[in-house]
């Protein structure tokens, strides 16, 4: 009767550690944060301020200053002038659209300087330092990343993250954030 | 004293996985979060606090930049009037654009002058490659001879196209992938000396590998589509009418596809349609001088 009591305490003790042993293994996955990409993550940030799409340019200027050069034409996608504020200086473009007799910046490309995004990727970060904040990409090519959010509708393109690697050895080169294309809207 | 031992066993068992299951339901799976609303809360805000989020620098002091509200709504209305007078001539202006062109494969496709006589399609290059069986039966067409964008090209059409399918229908597709997949960017293209091979590639390269482009970008991958599939096509310049009337400088592809010529507009398609994009796909004359308008000496006729 002893020993049926030891037998029975040894089997308990092993059926709870293989229980918690489980659990542990689980817990461990499921604990983990992980990678992820949300509209939390489309700004970027140089110099101390963050700078996001959907603003007027007036605000962009009014951050980074004068020094900038600038074009314009007349938009294929849009009912008036694309304009681009290139800081070259700053190693950054801002592009806007029309928004009545304002603009609005719809892309910024950042190909130099102390850019970083939300998550601290930089120009000379590698692909795997991207996947492994991001997740995978929502589309890939060997030259570039794209993380996605859904579009409002169905004739948008939804906002996104964009990181290149035009170098073709996994080392970003530039990257970038663009705004939803309200497609169906024009 | 067996019966009592295995009912403690099974309860031992079942209090484990009970704990186990609590630990489980907290599960954060990694995933791409749906946008609540982009346009609500854009802001230029000064970093006022250093990221969660891991960095590589320590982030410096908070900025005084003063926080920026979030723009209402954004409007489509026109900023300017109508452009003055149209021109189809192509720009003189240098490109701005990036250097976004994959360095590794430079364009083995010489550059050739604009040509003063009316645009021709070439004939259908004999060249082609039968060693794969969706090139031996879809992408039977001409290559641009540069690895990258063609390898780029035949990934896509394998994903888009069949071999069952007809010539216009494996088109579609590809407008369609090209409608859906690729965003719209301002970057000015230099056409000094016209749409040349080495131009071509260059922008369709660009475009396929970054999916952003302007429109001479989309009238020049529509164009390497076509091609490769064996319907030869060329870039045209010209200009469409945009919503307050003006006319805007634009490209877009003519392609010839059993024996006729037909016009193939994906950016305005895509932009411009309220998304009936296919009634830029393989259009007339007759109907496209409705909202475009070229040279049309320098251009097959399309009827």
């Amino acid at each position: 009767m002893t020993s049926m009591k030891k037998i029975l305490t040894v089997l308990l003790a092993f059926a709870m550690l293989f229980s918690l042993a489980a659990c542990s293994e689980a817990q461990e996955v499921s604990g983990n944060s992980g990678p992820g990409f949300s509209a939390a993550d489309l700004s970027l940030s140089h110099g101390g301020s963050t700078y996001k799409c959907d603003v007027h340019i007036e605000d962009v200027i009014s951050a980074l200053g004068e020094g900038y050069t600038y074009s314009e034409a007349m938009s294929c996608a849009y009912d008036g002038l694309d304009k681009v504020y290139s800081y070259e200086s700053e190693g950054a473009d801002f592009s806007t659209r029309p928004d009545g007799d304002r603009d609005l910046v719809c892309e910024i490309y950042v190909y130099s300087g102390d850019w970083q995004t939300s998550k601290g990727i930089k120009i000379g970060s590698t692909a795997d330092d991207v996947t492994a904040v991001y997740g995978e990409p929502s589309r890939s090519t060997n030259f570039v990343s794209y993380y996605e959010l859904p579009a409002s509708n169905d004739l948008s393109t939804g906002a996104s993250l964009y990181f290149e690697y035009m170098d073709g050895d996994g080392v970003v080169t530039s990257f970038g954030i663009v705004a939803e294309q309200l497609i169906g809207e024009e | 004293m067996k019966r009592t031992a295995a009912i403690l066993l099974l309860l031992a068992m079942l209090f484990g996985l009970a704990a186990c299951g609590g630990g489980t339901s907290a599960s954060t799976e990694p995933s791409v979060e749906a946008s609540a609303d982009v346009s609500a809360a854009p802001s230029i805000e000064p970093s006022v606090a250093p990221s969660e989020e891991p960095s590589e620098e320590p982030s410096e002091a908070p900025s005084e930049e003063p926080s920026v509200e979030p723009s209402e709504e954004p409007s489509v209305e026109p900023s300017v009037e109508p452009s003055e007078e149209p021109s189809t001539e192509p720009s003189e202006e240098p490109s701005s654009e990036p250097s976004a062109v994959p360095s590794e494969a430079p364009s083995e496709t010489p550059s050739t002058a604009p040509s003063e006589e009316p645009s021709e399609i070439p004939s259908e290059d004999p060249n082609v490659e039968t060693s794969g069986s969706i090139e031996e039966t879809v992408a039977v067409g001409t290559k641009t001879g540069d690895d990258v964008l063609d390898d780029a090209v035949l990934e896509v059409i394998e994903d888009v196209c069949s071999a069952d399918a007809s010539l216009e229908d494996n088109l579609g597709a590809l407008f369609d992938w090209m409608t859906k997949n690729l965003t719209y960017r301002n970057v000015t293209v230099d056409l000094s000396n016209g749409y040349t091979d080495e131009l071509v590639t260059d922008i369709a390269k660009t475009l396929i590998t970054t999916y952003r482009g302007a429109c001479e970008h989309n009238a020049a991958l529509m164009k390497v589509f076509c091609d490769r599939l064996g319907a030869p096509a060329i870039c045209v310049s010209g200009d469409f009418k945009n919503e307050s009337g003006a006319w805007v400088e634009h490209a877009w592809c003519i392609c010839e596809i059993d024996g006729a010529y037909r016009h193939i507009d994906v950016l305005y398609g895509r932009n411009h349609t309220h998304g009936n994009a296919r009634t830029m796909f393989l259009v007339t004359d007759e109907k496209f001088s409705a909202t475009h308008r070229w040279n049309a000496e320098d251009y097959p006729a399309c009827e």
